[in-house]
């Protein structure tokens, strides 16, 4: 059912933005309407959480074994960078960098455009929006095959804002309450992994 | 960062402290799904409406498509094979 909801939402905004159907004084309070909404949002997920016993027990057991999930989706990421870099002829170290990214599109395709040059940021901020948007489309199936701890894996950084309501919808809150924490390691990780990658 | 953690920590300590009603329940829940739905047709807008993007996605959609593939299946996977580790945490 969330899975259909998020297509539907994304690709309705998508025809809305393509079509000109948004109004030009609308489109220049996208960025802030996204930080009402994402509050609003957070806002709701914050009490699911804080509702949820589960959740912090879960918290409480696993300890500081909890940042494995970040460390195997940072790896697991700049490993497939490295294979997709290899496989269309980007710089394997360039490619781990794009890999680095880890969804945060605006970020990394900046600091790449600024660290290697203007195509391999435009690739960066390119697919890292594909992979926001490929996360919110396959969390649930990801949750469901996969195992909850997984649904953390596919929006990487984003788990601590855009893509966190999906992961709560599909995996339960204390699949949420690790998805955050996961996210929030993982945007802090982003510019030191894609400036190590990134430089010589 | 602040605009993110702020309402994240409100809720949780709105929803900690255990006092909310059955009906403010069911609106937070209500405000999770239409939360979702408005920012992804927001995430949407932007991308509709951003001419730089559409012009990349010309050019570079392809690369970009392995890319986004393949970096999602490593965290997956590697979630997946570290999940025993998980587990017993």
């Amino acid at each position: 059912m969330i899975g259909w909801v998020v297509a539907a939402a994304v690709a309705a905004g998508l025809a809305c933005g393509a079509a000109g159907l948004v109004p030009a004084g609308v489109v220049v309070h996208l960025d802030a309407l996204t930080t009402v909404a994402l509050g609003v949002l957070l806002f709701g997920i914050g009490i699911e959480i804080g509702q949820s016993r589960d959740a912090w027990r879960v918290l409480h057991r696993a300890g500081p074994r909890i940042l494995l999930i970040p460390a195997g989706i940072a790896a697991g990421s700049i490993a497939g960078g490295i294979a997709a870099g290899w496989l269309v002829g980007v710089p394997l170290r360039h490619a781990g960098a794009v890999g680095a990214g880890l969804g945060w599109y605006s970020l990394s395709g900046v600091m790449l455009a600024r660290l290697v040059d203007l195509e391999t940021g435009a690739l960066a901020f390119l697919s890292n929006v594909m992979r926001e948007l490929l996360a919110i489309l396959i969390t649930p199936a990801v949750a469901r095959y996969f195992g909850r701890a997984a649904a953390a894996a596919p929006g990487g950084a984003t788990t601590m804002d855009v893509t966190l309501g999906v992961v709560a919808r599909a995996a339960g809150p204390d699949a949420a309450l690790v998805a955050f924490l996961s996210g929030a390691v993982l945007s802090g990780l982003v510019p030191i992994l894609v400036t190590l990658l990134a430089r010589p | 960062m602040w605009l993110v953690l702020a309402p994240f920590l409100a809720g949780l300590l709105l929803g900690w402290r255990g006092e909310l009603s059955g009906a403010h329940t069911r609106a937070a829940r209500g405000l999770v799904t239409g939360g979702v739905a408005l920012v992804l047709f927001i995430l949407g807008a932007r991308l509709g409406t951003d001419p730089a993007l559409l012009r990349h996605l010309r050019v570079l959609g392809g690369e970009a498509a392995v890319f986004a593939l393949l970096t999602v299946s490593g965290s997956v996977l590697a979630v997946w094979l570290l999940r025993g580790q998980v587990e017993r945490a």
